[in-house]
């Protein structure tokens, strides 16, 4: 009984301290979530930055790119007979 | 053997031993009090003591909202910074720390030795500087030189929204525009946090622990379009260097939602520094020009000229008090409305209007008088509404009044119709005698696009916050004039770019209606200057509107003094990109 009693007070010793380790272990991974966090806040922010208009287009007009004057679109005529694409036979829809 | 003698004397050895008995006695016995004493007598006291010598409260800051674009593009956010400070009292070298940090910072060297020689217990060496700055001051291991964490309010987007998002103070209130409308939302609600720590600063496991977490803020997602909101601002700082003007002032609404897709001006201004971004403010001797963060779309008042046009035209073909066919006879160049008015030829007096070009006196029908923009056409057409039905449509059609717009500090206008004035129906039938802001215009015209009925513009189409996206409370609408003759006033708005003064507005693909604006403004003696305030404002596709655009350029130079000089150009350049933003399929027009 002695012996029980012994073991189970070591036991219970082992699982108080294996417990606060686990609590110290899960204080430093919200710690680490907390840095994770930020840093992909700060990862957020950067892409932002770098997809602001007024960064990129000085840079497009440095490499000869141009806002196009007019825009072409293609309009496809969905017949009962199917598509009918434009540039092949039959009426020209593009533009 | 016999029993020793009364009186006989213990022997020492013995004494001894019972007095260290007692002693170890006494010894256990006042242990045994004072375990007592603490473990059972004064148990809670103590307790209590050094659970408040372990237990920290702190204040936890809920992150303040996000604002984004209609495209998810971030508009303004809030990160960790550092704020760095300095103990002076610790500072050795007070000198070369200020220029140590003052060359990484880039402050002032002077200011910075003023503070770290200083008798106050802590001064600020800069506050919300980035990590990677501070760390670089850190690592220069300057003995009382320290950091603490301060969130900072960063704009991504820089100048290109500041009109729009406003700004924050120092402690990330709210100042202007969205920051301020939505500040409540955006603050989000502290919480709190108890815990118990050891000596080290760590959370003790299984120790008490209380905590309140923070509610972020709601984040806001926008009507803007980025993009187009870059290149209108774009536009307006090219027309700012062609035409030498004051000031620069786009808006384009959505016609059939009021959603605001862009509001710029010009120049524009950072709102981290509240600066403005002007050459002509270096070295300027007044620092509030410089300061010009205000928002005249929303803000701004004058007087609209020949775009007030639409609202008198639209409201006598509403109340069948003409078509666009009915002519009217004799249109003259000069109109007296008072005897004498137009004594000389270049002094206009009260009462006295005139056509902007000379032309001999004709039957113009109501169209014609639209499409050239007829001073004295356009009063012999309101002539036949009356004063009062007048001030009705200008009212139904917003001027006068906020739209109610979710923006700081929105002006009303103006509607100068003072009793016992003669002239001032006049007047405000073509657009003076009148002050209306640039998204009061927009709207109107936008009402004309949307078959007539008027709608709420908005910079806000939804918010985020912890529960899901939530969408804000309808707009309102009414109906201001019927579709038949809204039909007809953008045909009449068509014909104005296709054949009138405002041909620069004309775009390939599309076909575009709107109205030039010229107004002179208004002198320190009370007389109408040369100076001039040029607008453009026009809707497109005409068949089926999608977008209006009002532009306003303040105090172009006299080559661009009109409208159709210096706004349609600039209305043109935006229209063409908000409808392909939009994708908007051309109806195949050809100018």
């Amino acid at each position: 009984m002695v012996l029980i009693g012994v073991v189970a007070f070591l036991g219970l010793g082992f699982a108080r301290t294996s417990l606060d380790r686990s609590a110290f272990d899960l204080a430093e991974l919200n710690k680490a979530i907390g840095e994770e966090t930020a840093l992909n806040r700060q990862m957020n922010l950067e892409i932002a930055r770098l997809v602001n208009p007024a960064r990129i287009a000085p840079l497009a007009e440095e490499l000869g790119l141009v806002i196009p004057d007019t825009t072409n679109q293609l309009l496809v005529d969905l017949t009962p007979e199917g598509p009918v694409v434009a540039g092949t036979e039959g009426e020209d829809r593009s533009q | 053997m016999a029993a020793p003698k009364a009186g006989r004397r213990l022997q020492p050895s013995k004494v001894r031993v019972a007095v260290i008995g007692l002693v170890v006695v006494a010894a256990w016995m006042g242990m045994g009090y004072r375990l007592v004493q603490i473990q059972v007598v004064q148990a809670s006291d103590l307790a209590e003591q050094g659970l408040s010598q372990r237990l920290v409260s702190r204040d936890l800051a809920p992150q303040r909202g996000k604002i984004f674009d209609r495209n998810g593009e971030l508009l303004a956010m809030t990160v960790q910074a550092q704020s760095i400070f300095a103990v002076p009292d610790q500072i050795e070298e007070p000198l070369w720390v200020a220029q140590q940090i003052g060359g990484l910072l880039g402050a002032d060297t002077d200011v910075l030795y003023e503070r770290l020689t200083s008798d106050r217990d802590f001064v600020y060496i800069k506050r919300q500087v980035e990590d990677v700055v501070a760390n670089e001051v850190l690592g220069l291991e300057i003995r009382g030189v320290f950091s603490h964490p301060e969130p900072t309010r960063i704009y991504p987007a820089g100048v290109v929204a500041s009109r729009v998002t406003g700004f924050v103070n120092i402690d990330g209130d709210g100042q202007e525009g969205l920051e301020l409308v939505y500040d409540d939302g955006l603050a989000g609600t502290p919480g709190k946090a108890e815990f118990e720590r050891d000596l080290q600063g760590r959370v003790i496991p299984q120790g008490f622990s209380q905590i309140v977490p923070a509610i972020p803020g709601v984040d806001l997602n926008t009507t803007i379009d980025l993009p187009l909101q870059y290149q209108a601002q774009q536009e307006c700082l090219l027309a700012l260097e062609q035409t030498h003007a004051l000031s620069c002032w786009v808006v384009v609404l959505e016609v059939e939602t009021g959603a605001v897709l862009a509001m710029v001006g010009a120049p524009v201004f950072d709102p981290v520094t509240r600066q403005t971004q002007d050459p002509r403010c270096d070295g300027a001797e007044d620092p509030a020009l410089c300061r010009a963060f205000s928002n005249f779309t929303v803000r701004g008042i004058y007087e609209p000229g020949s775009t007030q046009k639409l609202i008198t035209v639209a409201a006598a073909l509403e109340e069948g008090e003409v078509s666009i066919g009915t002519v009217i006879p004799e249109v003259s160049y000069e109109l007296e409305l008072r005897e004498d008015a137009c004594r000389f030829a270049d002094d206009e007096l009260f009462g006295c209007y005139r056509d902007f070009k000379e032309h001999a006196t004709e039957d113009m029908s109501v169209a014609q008088i639209f499409t050239k923009s007829s001073n004295i056409g356009t009063i012999r057409i309101a002539e036949t509404l009356g004063q009062d039905r007048l001030i009705q449509y200008i009212e139904a059609f917003g001027l006068g009044a906020k739209t109610g717009i979710d923006y700081t500090v929105e002006a009303a206008g103006i509607l100068n119709f003072e009793a016992g004035c003669m002239t001032c129906w006049a007047s405000a039938a073509i657009g003076y005698s009148v002050a209306v802001t640039p998204l009061q215009m927009a709207a109107a015209y936008a009402a004309i696009g949307n078959d007539g009925i008027w709608i709420t513009p908005h910079l806000v189409s939804s918010k985020t916050d912890v529960d899901g996206e939530t969408q804000v409370a309808g707009m309102q609408t009414r109906r201001v004039v019927s579709s038949g003759t809204s039909l007809l006033m953008r045909e009449l708005l068509a014909s104005v770019v296709e054949k009138g003064t405002g041909a620069a507005a004309a775009i390939d693909g599309y076909r575009v209606g709107g109205k030039t604006g010229t107004a002179n403004k208004l002198g320190a003696d009370g007389r109408y200057t040369e100076t001039t305030r040029a607008s453009f404002v026009g809707i497109a596709p005409i068949n089926d509107p999608k977008i209006v655009v009002a532009v306003l350029i303040d105090a172009p130079s006299f080559d661009y003094r009109t409208g159709g000089l210096s706004a349609a150009p600039v209305f043109a350049a935006v229209m063409e990109q908000a409808l392909h933003r939009l994708g908007v399929t051309p109806d195949g027009y050809e100018r």
